[in-house]
């Protein structure tokens, strides 16, 4: 089990994808990833492109399965992928009521969580507008507030601000650091990290394995 | 455990995504015209078919009915896993369950389908006098879940939108024509495709008005069928490693 701290623990996680048709092949992504994601802290997951850091968080979320290894999760979770993954005809509103009571949300708590982030992240006008209507950046603001509407205990956040303006970026960073001091867990994929001494603890998939290069003091 | 709340509010917003799509709008009302007149005009011109107990123009926007019954309803359960594959794995994993997710999907599948039924309905009573006006509904109604549920099957197995509608526009075609006894076939041909029976149901509320129970009864078997099948390749299709 997770210790005290540690909100998300995955031990010697492997993961081949297998493909038949046309021809048999195997795709060996990770093999033998371990990792803890902690309170208080942000965690960054570094790695070239293709290096298997979507697959591993799908795993720690529990979206795909993992061939081998173990996963122990505590507290409620908020997954932001990289790619978009939202009803393109719903509106941004109708998006978080959708997900909202998918979260057990009440329709008063996803109100108030709907407006503070549309102001906070600067959508609130676009809020009846169908999401395949939105721009790339605004698409992923809203990708991004779905994760966070719940007030998640892990945060999981595969590239979240790609396609972000500078305001927007920085409002990013802010969110979060006011979430890690108020006790959640974040951890952030990237294959590029501007603002390293912003992260806690940071591991590098390289081979499929993951080596911590930077841990908190 | 199934959340009410938000299978209820899922099936509102499905429903409103699928009659927000333009191209959805137009098909559910230009193909059970043009295949529902077009098929009974073009068979019109011929003389009667043998072994065929309707008149041809009648036998012909049977066909058309059942084809755009069919195929449209197929089209839209494809459509309707396709579109929403990612969003629907996200979904799951922050509380919406699979159970909620198929029900949400199967829910969909059979408002989407009385829609249909009922448009080729009216369509196809501009030409034809019918002896039983609910035999042809009961028929079409069928053969619209019976395709839905196909359209989450093929929708799982050939998950594009190109190559699922043309194995879809296939599937209905060669059902249609060689399930409804038009051609002549093999009677065991006949009855492995799923329309022959509601084909039955169709030809007797069309001429005769007389109940067969048998051609329910199958119908109902195939619909089972089909419904286990979807439920089975989108429960196991669907599965992350939190169940």
């Amino acid at each position: 089990m997770c210790g005290d701290k540690v909100l998300v623990r995955g031990k010697n996680i492997h993961k081949t994808y297998k493909t038949w048709f046309p021809f048999p092949r195997k795709i060996e992504v990770l093999k033998g990833a371990s990792l803890e994601i902690r309170k208080n802290e942000i965690t960054g997951i570094i790695g070239e492109n293709g290096s298997g850091k979507s697959t591993l968080m799908k795993i720690l979320v529990g979206e795909l399965k993992k061939d081998e290894g173990v996963v122990d999760r505590r507290g409620t979770i908020g997954w932001c992928p990289q790619e978009l993954r939202l009803y393109n005809r719903l509106t941004v509103n109708e998006t978080f009521r959708l997900f909202g009571e998918a979260y057990g949300l009440s329709k008063d708590e996803i109100y108030r969580s709907k407006r503070a982030l549309s102001v906070r992240l600067d959508f609130k006008e676009y809020l009846d507008q169908r999401v395949d209507r939105l721009s790339e950046g605004n698409k992923q603001k809203v990708n991004l507030s779905i994760s966070l509407m719940h007030s998640p205990d892990v945060l999981m956040l595969d590239e979240p601000y790609t396609g972000f303006d500078w305001k927007t970026y920085e409002s990013f960073w802010e969110i979060s650091e006011e979430l890690v001091k108020d006790g959640t867990a974040i951890a952030l994929i990237s294959h590029i990290i501007e603002k390293k001494e912003k992260l806690d603890r940071v591991y590098e998939l390289e081979g499929g394995k993951l080596k911590e290069v930077k841990k908190v003091v | 455990m199934i959340d009410k709340g938000m299978v209820t509010t899922g099936v509102r917003y499905n429903l409103m995504t699928f009659f927000r799509n333009p191209f959805n709008l137009a098909a559910l009302i230009l193909l059970p015209l043009i295949a529902i007149e077009g098929m009974g005009y073009a068979l019109g011109t011929m003389p009667e078919l043998p072994g065929i107990i309707a008149m041809p123009e009648e036998e012909g926007r049977m066909m058309g009915a059942l084809f755009s019954t069919s195929f449209l309803t197929g089209l839209m359960g494809l459509f309707q896993v396709i579109s929403s594959r990612e969003a629907d794995r996200r979904l799951n994993v922050v509380g919406g369950g699979r159970f909620g997710l198929l029900f949400m999907r199967v829910s969909t599948i059979l408002i989407v389908g009385i829609f249909v039924t009922m448009i080729n309905y009216l369509i196809f009573i501009r030409g034809v006098d019918p002896a039983s006006h609910h035999l042809i509904v009961l028929s079409l109604l069928s053969v619209s879940i019976m395709y839905g549920f196909f359209g989450v099957i093929i929708g799982v197995i050939v998950p594009h939108d190109l190559e699922g509608s043309l194995v879809m526009v296939f599937l209905a075609d060669m059902d249609v024509f060689l399930g409804s006894g038009v051609f002549e076939t093999e009677e065991w041909i006949q009855r492995t495709f799923p329309t022959h029976y509601p084909s039955r149901i169709l030809e007797e509320g069309v001429v005769e008005g007389t109940f067969t129970s048998d051609y329910a009864l199958f119908s109902i078997l195939y619909m089972i069928v089909l419904f286990t099948a979807a439920l089975s390749i989108f429960y196991v299709t669907s599965r992350g490693d939190l169940g």
